[in-house]
């Protein structure tokens, strides 16, 4: 993906801005880091976000922006690379461990992250979550499924529905 | 502290709660959940509509990803039944299309229909394994018409001899394994794909030489088998022209290795098997012939791991090894075993 630039080539320090959280915390980040967010980007790209402006975030809570910003953080250096071809094998390596430990939270918080990566639109962690939630539906029965999600139990007009349904897909059941 | 987030987003709750159910992953958005079901295989994505109401309509209207591994018991005639009742369900577009589990001729020969489908235009993912025959039959031209392929595996198959010149300007992964291909059609194959990042070859005929001029390659495979009818043309000289990103290069089947040349191999990491099969191996000035190193010019300090197929550790040749991959970590030495002999 096209990077901007990471700094504005003043002494080598990296061009700072201003995120706010729907709760009004200030976040300061890389202006490289925060611009993995397409959303962003434009308005990065623009001059928005330097000296006490800010840019708000009203969908964003401030627990989530900062779970956000870390991911952005962490991604940022290879996203400015041009991706693969500069990034080291090790480096690579490294990049896997921080993104599945980083998706090793309960569901709420994955809720809200899922829901920040759409609206900020973060390509690698619309990616990595996406695939998170595949992975807790593989291998499972459809009533395994619907207890990992936490849906409640299914009324009778439900389960009634649902054998309807495996009926109609039965090549997907045999 | 707020800690809800989105609540614009959220539709009204059942009897108007605030309160976030745990049952949060089916509030997300159709295309969230779309991206999801499209990351299952195809029987387990289509099971995802039975969840409940808020599911019914997510697998269908999400990418299809069409694997033809369903039921293992299928015949062909019953896998090809259940793969149109799928198409006829979904409706599209596909995603990924995976057709491997076809054995009989006469199946093969819906492949053509099948991929010319209008259901499959935007494919992302092809993988296209014929069964193996005595013959390898034609794969249909229709293989090469989709333009925003990002994986591409084929195998047993001979690429048609006249089809227009195939583009695949997003293709990342090429994996061509017991292929028929002309060097020409090769050629154009991979000169038209320049963001490949990953090429496994894996004993194709029909061509002797390949030229990879591919700045993003980081991974290489290379197997060129022992079972060689005199009569196929196969490969000679493998050039890298651009190795700028080549980090893995995996060679199979030391005995019939082609001739390896090499250039600008910054970021080399991973190289072998080396046998005595591969006439001469070029690593920018440095050069072994039948792998005894003839010409030690330049070193590779970025290869950590190297794996040799020799006959006995022959101490000199190792030293050749060493100094010219100064920085090696592992060290893999495969010795053949001998023939028995039988009195």
């Amino acid at each position: 993906m096209a990077a901007p630039e990471s700094g504005d080539g003043n002494n080598g320090a990296a061009r700072m801005v201003t995120l706010i959280s729907s709760d009004n915390t200030r976040f300061e980040v890389e202006a490289a880091a925060a611009s993995l967010s397409q959303t962003l980007q434009l308005t990065i790209l623009d001059g928005g976000g330097g000296g006490g402006d800010g840019i708000p975030l009203p969908n964003v809570d401030s627990a989530t922006l900062s779970k956000v910003l870390e991911y952005c953080i962490k991604h940022a250096p290879a996203a400015a690379n041009g991706g693969a071809p500069n990034a080291t094998a090790v480096d690579r390596a490294e990049l896997e461990r921080f993104d599945n430990e980083f998706v090793n939270i309960d569901q709420s918080v994955l809720y809200s992250l899922i829901m920040a990566a759409h609206n900020l639109e973060i390509e690698g962690l619309q990616s990595l979550v996406a695939k998170k939630v595949a992975d807790m539906i593989k291998g499972k029965s459809p009533m395994e499924i619907r207890r990992t999600l936490g849906f409640p139990d299914p009324t009778p007009e439900e389960q009634a529905e649902m054998n309807a349904h495996m009926l109609e897909y039965g090549w997907a059941y045999e | 502290m707020a800690s809800i987030v989105l609540c614009s987003k959220r539709r009204a709750d059942r009897g108007g709660s605030d309160h976030l159910g745990p049952d949060l992953i089916s509030r997300l958005p159709d295309d969230v959940l779309g991206a999801v079901v499209s990351l299952l295989g195809t029987e387990e994505g289509a099971r995802t509509a039975v969840l409940s109401r808020r599911w019914r309509h997510i697998w269908r209207s999400a990418p299809l990803n069409l694997d033809d591994r369903l039921q293992f018991m299928y015949t062909d005639s019953e896998r090809l039944q259940v793969i149109s009742k799928i198409l006829d369900i979904h409706g599209g577009p596909t995603r990924r299309l995976a057709f491997r589990s076809l054995r009989t001729p006469s199946s093969i020969r819906h492949y053509d229909d099948l991929l010319s489908l209008p259901i499959f235009d935007a494919l992302e993912e092809l993988v296209l394994h014929f069964p193996v025959a005595a013959e390898h039959p034609k794969m249909p031209a229709s293989t090469l018409r989709f333009a925003n392929l990002r994986v591409m595996d084929i195998s047993n198959c001979s690429f048609p001899d006249s089809c227009r010149a195939p583009s695949f300007p997003c293709l990342n992964y090429l994996s061509l394994c017991h292929v028929v291909i002309t060097e020409e059609l090769l050629q154009v194959l991979i000169s038209s794909s320049p963001g490949i990042e990953s090429l496994v070859l894996d004993t194709n005929s029909g061509h002797r030489q390949i030229c990879l001029s591919l700045p993003r390659l980081r991974h290489l495979a290379v197997l060129v088998r022992s079972f060689r009818k005199m009569e196929e043309v196969e490969l000679e000289n493998l050039i890298i022209e651009d190795a700028a990103s080549l980090e893995r290069i995996l060679l199979h089947e030391a005995n019939y290795g082609p001739s390896i040349r090499i250039i600008g191999a910054t970021k080399l990491r991973m190289l072998g098997y080396l046998g005595t099969g591969f006439p001469v191996i070029e690593l920018g000035n440095s050069i072994f012939k039948a792998m005894v190193p003839f010409s030690l010019v330049d070193q590779f300090p970025t290869l950590t791991i190297l794996a040799l197929e020799m006959p006995g550790p022959k101490l000199k040749v190792l030293i050749g090894y060493l100094r010219c991959f100064p920085c090696l970590e592992k060290l893999h030495i495969k010795v053949p075993i001998a023939k028995p002999v039988y009195l």
